[in-house]
């Protein structure tokens, strides 16, 4: 059995949150009375923006105090014993740079060095894998300040991961990552997910992928949902409808009903929509036995009146601010 | 609680931003400029020997580095202020904070190791410049250029390592702190620089007692020596600890306080308590352990004081075994023969010794005793031990000798002064270190006579004076120098020195170490020089000035000889000491103690470091002056640098004071006196120049009123002692005390400074009266005389005159009136009249220039007459003031009282100008007699005649009544508001040592002050003695200068008022300010004659006669220097007050108030002027 996964079975849960409510100002809570329990694999937080799920993860990673309730981390409370906690987890906070001036593999080893990797060729051998799986090796020389948005953000992967951590945060992880980057990431993820706990929090529900074994979802600070994807899909049954009307139909139905999901067809929109039953469509709506999850989570939104929040659409990450005089000149 | 590995990654990871980031680059570029050209201006004021002035922060350049790179610590503290005050901020921009702060480092490993990465890669570029710095002074050294300043290497690490890397750290923390603290970091770069800056400031307010203790920026235990090196102290150590506690307290305080979450937080918070507590308690500690030393020695004052002296044996001879063990123990085996006090109103007889010893055994007459006491310094032996008139006491101790003990009775103790020039004068009363033994009187490092307080005032304690006889053991190789002649036995392991004196002395210092000896015999008198091995270049470099040396220290003695003094101690020895050695002693007058007995002690900061390789070289290269010329200027140069040596240590003084005033003692009243009498005496016989010392001149810190007029004298040597001491001279308060105290009742001990002025200035004028007036013979013949008679005896006046008088000098003509009264003379001069040679030749005189000198006082005095005959026919105007070339000197004159002579002056040329130089006299100074313009009459013939003849001439009486401004019926009124009458203004009466001067209630300027009446001197102004006058310009109606003239009767009289020269002067003070029409400086002004055009500009005089009062227009205008008509009165009251109002019609006019004069207006009446 690896550390890891030795670490997991001998405390019980691997993150456990208890009546954890945070303010940050009085009476205006970000969270409220969140119970949550988590063992080994990979677990989503869903929400959308501003729900708390970032709010959360820092609590987690020990970088904020709970207004109420508690939260421990492989047995260890998350500001008792805040030290202990950091050194059992990695983590990728929403927003994410580098020192500027130092390059990706200076990065990545000091990092790994800070995180309690002292031998130092096994941390350059590790170093190395990890840009290698990140996709950063053929930049491991190259300055920060030099690297694209997406490729800060791999780094920012790397750099969680480059310890071993038996518990990863991360916190909307595939932001700025091009589609086939995204998908290595949830392979990674899934595979990591074996022996350790990952929490990854998004808004984008296709992240999660088919290695995700359980999922969260946070909801103007309180816990909404909590339980496998098997589950919420099969809560989503009898929530999502397909209506096939021709093109020129398809604004009515999109100005009456709570739109999923469009495919074309030809001559033909298929919408997925979401609705109690057939028969309060004025068209036929057949029920889809099978939503995927994007779908079941916007069902889930759509319910509680929050579809617009739950846009799927990808937020490409923010650049580092660099100097207005050069972006102007350029622009000039 | 701290992780290696995670300290070192945070460093690494800091000093790769650090040195990534430009602004590094830039910092380190700066700052490498401006120490570079610190370095060089430092080495180019340095590149030529100096001699130590007093008072100046005149530091040992080869220690700059240790002592006085403050600036390079600040700027580098401002560095880390640079590269730390963001970093927090950074990280928030690198969006790394998130990522940092759920690592596994407590945040007292994230500040330490952030702090230790700029720490150390400030370091390197510290060490990086110390090191090509050094490397350049060694390369330069070997290769003999002068651009270097010898930097020795424990310099440079005693900078590193108590003032560099101290100080960063401290810096740093204090940094991490306020950025935890506060969040803006424009805040944090202010106060920290505002920090940085206040610690410099405050440096210089920390008294030097406590700088060890307290001052950042401490270096190697203060003050540098390389004879006796102290890279460390235990001050230093509490202070440096007690600075890391701080320092450690601030990062922990930082930890508890950074925005992190950190279960430590509590710990830290401890922990940073307790720090700051530690380091409060040393720095207590340190503060503390100052006054109990105190303390400690104002017990031993009070102890000292109450002894009686008539307990106080006399002794006659000390003879022994001193055996030194450097660093270690001092054993003592010494024997005393004294004669016991014959008055002895107590039970016992007193010794002092240094309480730092024990003594093991004590014999009288050969049998050992127990029933004495040995407490606070004091050897109390009862009289039952002493029966006899004389007896032998032996003393046997051992110990280190007590450094507190020493100068108990020091008027000013300089250590309270944050002065730190005053620290260049010695901090350590003796040194006792592994490679120097310096044992000085002062320390009491061999039994005494009577107490230790009070022994510089011998009207109440008389000096004892005592031959030895001393055998000095050292380890081998060493060298001692003590009084007497040496001689050596090496027959032991270690080296012992026998030294026999059977000349008395009043005291004994002993020096020792591992010499360079050097040794040559004058005139019969061995000489040797003892340098360290590490100081010889300047003694090599000299080396071909052997011969010139010798010749000028055998023409010194033959001087002697020829004034029939002896030098009495076989061998004088030049001794090379620690720059830590105190240089000055206690009591009163904190005199030198450079020249002990047989002795002349040279700093080693002076002298043996000082560069006259480079003054050779230089005079070398100067190829059209001859090898014996180039000999001399080098020699010249050399005199020069002693001769203005500011720290006591000059040979002028050293070498005179053997030959009489350490064998005699004066004692009862103005004993003070008469011993500095002799000195002064006996220096001007043998080395025919000043005697002084440092503190005799520095007078305790106060400063001097820097005032400078033509009247003050200038000697051709214009030495610095000269020029104080004519400043001294010169200014008011010193004369308030010479009118009012005669010298045999000066008080020193409770007016030291006024008492010491009065001595420095009139004792030294009265001897050199002395000697000219009776010739070097006689008074030589006096000294040797007086030694003869009293040589370890006290003497007391009466025993003073009966020697002179036995010699046939006979010193109630005038010197016992000079000692005992205040009366002083007081010379004036009629006009000179000047005769022209009708047919001019340049091979003979064509000029005689006569004139009355004559003394206004009953007491006698000599003058000195110069003039200049430099004046060539194309020259239209006299030049005024001190002649910077050539002129001739009388000789000394001497005047009786109410005598007068007649002066002729024969010359080629017309005379530039005429100067009297009084010795001393109501004079005060030197003042010109005004040459006409023109001659008188033409002659046929310059007859040969004497310079001075008697003469009958005396003032004429007149009814004539004039008022000067220095009389005592001239004053300043200001007209009140309401009764709109003229008012005595409140007399000023300042605080002495105020540092401006107050002549007879007159602020002394040296020149006019807008809005203010003030004093000045000038030879155009009038005045008896003094030539003074009182303008104004700016003033106002309210004030006016007010002559009060008592007139033998009333009727008609003439009102005449006196103009001078500067009456007719324009000044303009105006530049820049008036050209842009901004006046920042109230006293810019332009100052103006008036003008003729305008009515308004005129004086304004009012004139009182008993109730009749009349206002009165003078035209200024129109006026001529000198005696200007005013208008006749008729005057009702005998006595009459003219009021001159400083106000003349605009603000740019100068009022003088100089002098006015009423004539009666009658056939009878003379009007002959009795002087300019």
């Amino acid at each position: 059995m690896t550390d890891v996964a030795q670490a997991h079975s001998e405390n019980g849960p691997t993150i456990d949150i208890e009546g954890v409510t945070h303010c940050y100002k009085k009476n205006q809570p970000v969270l409220s009375e969140i119970n949550l329990s988590l063992g080994a694999g990979f677990f989503g937080l869903l929400g959308a923006n501003g729900a708390g799920k970032s709010t959360l993860m820092r609590i987690i990673c020990t970088l904020l105090k709970p207004t109420e309730g508690s939260a421990k981390v492989c047995g260890f409370d998350v500001i008792k014993e805040c030290h202990q906690v950091r050194q059992r987890i990695g983590y990728l906070p929403q927003e994410f740079g580098a020192w500027r001036l130092h390059r990706v593999e200076e990065v990545v080893d000091t990092l790994a060095a800070l995180s309690g990797m002292n031998n130092k060729k096994e941390r350059r051998a590790r170093v190395a894998e990890v840009l290698e799986e990140v996709g950063l090796a053929e930049v491991a020389d190259r300055k920060v300040k030099k690297l694209s948005g997406g490729m800060v953000r791999r780094l920012g992967v790397a750099q969680a991961m480059v310890h071993n951590p038996p518990v990863l945060v991360v916190d909307e992880p595939t932001v700025g990552l091009d589609p086939e980057e995204r998908m290595r990431f949830r392979q990674v993820m899934t595979n990591l997910g074996r022996e350790r706990t990952i929490l990854c929090s998004t808004h984008i529900v296709a992240d999660l992928g088919s290695g995700c074994s359980e999922i969260a979802i946070i909801d103007d600070g309180t816990l909404a949902f909590q339980g496998s994807p098997t589950k919420f899909l099969t809560n989503a049954v009898g929530s999502v409808f397909e209506i096939k009307v021709p093109t020129e139909s398809a604004t009515a139905i999109e100005s009456k009903h709570e739109i999923v999901s469009r495919t074309f067809d030809g001559a033909n929109v298929v919408f997925r929509v979401v609705g109690k039953s057939a028969g309060e469509f004025n068209t036929d709506a057949s029920k889809v036995e099978e939503p995927t999850l994007e779908e079941a989570y916007l069902a889930f939104m759509a319910k509680r009146g929050k579809l617009e929040q739950a846009d799927q659409t990808e937020t490409v990450a923010e650049e580092p601010k660099k100097k207005k005089r050069r972006r102007k000149a350029k622009q000039d | 609680m701290l992780n290696i590995h995670t300290l070192w990654t945070l460093a690494v990871a800091e000093m790769r931003t650090c040195r990534r980031m430009i602004r590094t680059w830039v910092f380190i570029a700066v700052t490498f400029f401006v120490c570079i050209w610190g370095y060089w201006d430092i080495v180019d004021v340095i590149g030529w020997p100096g001699p130590p002035r007093y008072w100046l922060d005149q530091m040992t350049e080869r220690y700059t580095i240790s002592t006085t790179m403050n600036v390079f610590v600040a700027i580098f503290s401002i560095g880390m202020l640079f590269l730390m005050f963001d970093a927090r901020i950074r990280d928030d921009r690198n969006r790394m904070s998130d990522v940092i702060d759920s690592l596994p480092a407590s945040n007292i490993e994230i500040l330490i190791g952030r702090l230790s990465g700029v720490l150390i890669f400030f370091l390197f570029f510290c060490l990086l410049f110390l090191g090509l710095l050094t490397g350049y002074e060694i390369v330069v050294e070997r290769v003999g250029s002068r651009f270097h300043l010898g930097i020795p290497p424990i310099s440079v690490l005693s900078f590193i390592t108590w003032n560099l890397i101290p100080n960063l750290i401290f810096f740093g923390a204090l940094v991490a702190c306020l950025v935890s603290l506060v969040r803006f970091r424009i805040l944090v770069a202010a106060i920290a620089l505002g920090l940085i800056y206040g610690f410099n400031w405050i440096e210089d307010y920390i008294p030097i007692r406590f700088q060890e203790s307290l001052s950042l920026f401490g270096g190697s235990a203060q003050v540098p020596s390389d004879l006796a090196p102290a890279f460390v102290s235990p001050a230093i150590i509490g202070n440096k600890c007690a600075i890391l506690f701080v320092s450690i307290a601030l990062l922990l305080f930082a930890a508890c306080m950074f925005p992190r979450i950190d279960e430590l937080q509590r710990k830290s918070t401890i922990f940073g308590i307790v720090a700051s507590a530690t380091a409060v308690f040393i720095f207590w500690g340190l503060i503390t352990s100052v006054p109990g030393t105190e303390h400690r020695q104002e017990a031993w004052v009070i102890e000292h004081r109450q002894l009686d002296p008539s307990s106080f044996p006399d002794v006659q001879h000390l003879e022994g075994t001193i055996d030194l063990r450097p660093g270690r123990k001092i054993t003592l085996d010494v024997t005393l023969s004294v004669h016991k006090p014959t008055l002895n109103t107590t039970d016992s007889v007193i010794l002092s010794l240094n309480p730092g010893y024990k003594i093991q055994q004590l014999f009288v007459d050969g049998e050992e005793t127990t029933a004495h006491s040995f407490n606070d310094g004091i050897l109390k032996l009862p009289n039952d031990l002493l029966p006899d008139l004389s007896h032998d006491i032996r003393v046997r101790a051992s110990g280190k000798l007590d450094d507190r003990f020493a100068y108990l009775d020091q008027e000013q103790d300089f250590q309270k002064f944050p002065n730190r020039a005053a620290r260049q004068l010695g901090l350590r009363n003796h040194i006792f270190h592994r490679d120097y033994v310096a044992l000085m009187p002062g320390l009491i490092w061999y039994p005494i006579s009577g107490s230790v307080v009070d022994r510089d005032e011998p009207e109440f304690q008389k000096r004892d004076l005592f031959t030895s006889n001393l055998r000095i053991n050292v380890p081998r190789n060493w060298q001692v120098a003590t009084v007497g002649k040496r001689e050596v036995d090496e027959s032991q392991q270690r080296t012992s020195y026998q030294f026999e004196s059977d000349a008395p002395v009043p005291e004994i210092a002993l020096l020792a170490s591992e010499f360079d000896q050097r040794a040559t015999t004058v005139e019969g008198v061995e000489f040797e020089i003892l340098f360290s091995n590490k100081h010889l270049q300047n003694l090599e470099a000299l080396s071909p000035l052997t011969d010139l040396i010798n010749q000028w220290v055998a023409e010194r003695i033959s001087n002697a000889h020829a004034a029939s003094l002896i030098y009495p101690y076989k061998a004088f020895y030049v001794v090379e000491i620690p720059s830590n050695l105190r240089i000055y002693g206690g009591g009163w007058r904190m005199d030198t103690v450079l020249q002990p007995p047989g002795m002349m002690l040279i700093r080693e900061s002076n002298f043996p470091t000082e560069r006259f390789k480079e003054v050779v070289a230089r005079e070398r290269s100067y190829g059209w002056y001859s090898k014996d010329e180039q000999d001399e200027r080098i020699f010249d140069y050399l005199l020069k640098y002693f001769r203005d040596d500011g720290h006591g240590g000059s040979p002028f003084v050293g070498f005179a004071r053997n030959f009489v005033s350490h064998q005699v003692s004066a004692t009862g009243r103005g004993a003070t006196v008469l011993q500095y009498l002799l000195e002064q005496l006996s220096n001007q016989l043998t080395t025919k120049t000043d005697s002084y010392s440092i503190i005799t001149l520095a007078e305790f810190g106060t400063s001097i009123a820097s005032v400078d007029w033509s009247q003050t004298p200038e000697d051709d040597f214009n030495s610095w002692a000269f020029q104080t001491r004519a400043k001294l001279a010169a200014i008011p308060s010193t004369w308030k005390v010479i009118n009012q105290t005669a010298l045999f009742d000066l008080d020193f001990s409770t007016e030291p400074i006024p008492s010491h002025r009065t001595l420095l200035v009139k004792g030294r004028a009265l001897a050199r009266s002395m000697i000219d007036h009776y010739g070097a013979d006689k008074i030589g013949s006096f000294l040797d005389q007086l030694v003869h008679d009293h040589r370890a005896h006290g003497f007391t006046v009466a025993e003073f005159m009966d020697v002179a008088s036995d010699i046939g000098l006979d010193l109630n003509e005038w010197v016992i009136s000079w000692l005992e009264d205040t009366a002083l003379p007081g010379y004036i001069t009629t006009t000179p009249s000047v005769s022209k040679l009708e047919e001019q030749s340049e091979d003979s005189n064509n000029y005689q220039t006569s004139f009355i000198l004559h003394n206004a006082e009953p007491m006698a005095g000599l003058v000195r007459i110069f003039w200049e005959d430099r004046r060539g026919p194309e020259e239209n105007e006299f030049r005024r003031g001190w002649p910077r070339g050539a002129y001739f000197d009388s000789g000394p004159l001497f005047l009786k009282g109410f005598q007068s002579k007649k002066i002729a002056i024969s010359s080629v040329h017309p005379l530039g100008g005429i100067w009297i130089e009084p010795y001393l006299s109501h004079n005060r100074a030197v003042f010109e007699v005004l040459v006409p313009p023109a001659a008188d009459s033409i002659v046929t013939e310059i007859p040969v005649v004497p310079i001075a003849t008697d003469d009958d001439w005396q003032p004429p009486v007149t009814d004539v009544v004039i008022v000067d401004d220095l009389d005592p019926n001239f004053r300043i009124v200001k007209r009140t508001d309401e009764s709109q009458v003229f008012s005595v203004s409140k007399t000023l009466d300042p605080p002495l040592y105020s540092g401006q001067e107050y002549d007879q209630g007159l602020l002394l300027s040296s020149g006019i002050r807008f809005g203010v009446w003030c004093r000045l001197y000038d030879s155009s102004y009038y005045g008896l003695y003094r030539r003074t006058a009182v303008p104004i310009v700016k003033g106002d109606q309210n004030s006016a200068a007010r002559f009060v003239a008592n007139l033998p009767y009333n009727g008609k009289w003439t009102l005449e008022i006196y103009l001078p020269k500067g009456a007719f002067s324009s000044i303009y003070y105006g530049g820049w300010q008036e050209f842009l029409g901004i006046v920042f400086d109230d006293n810019r002004f332009v100052s103006r004659t008036a003008n003729p055009d305008v009515p308004e500009e005129h004086y304004r005089l009012t004139i009182k006669d008993g109730s009749a009062e009349r206002n009165e227009k003078f035209d200024v205008a129109n006026a001529t220097e000198g005696w200007n008509e005013v208008r006749t009165f008729e005057l009702s009251s005998t006595e009459v007050e003219v009021l001159l109002s400083a106000w003349a019609g605009h603000e740019e006019i100068m009022v003088f108030a100089d002098a006015i004069r009423w004539t009666p207006v009658s056939d009878t009446a003379e009007n002959e002027e009795s002087s300019p």
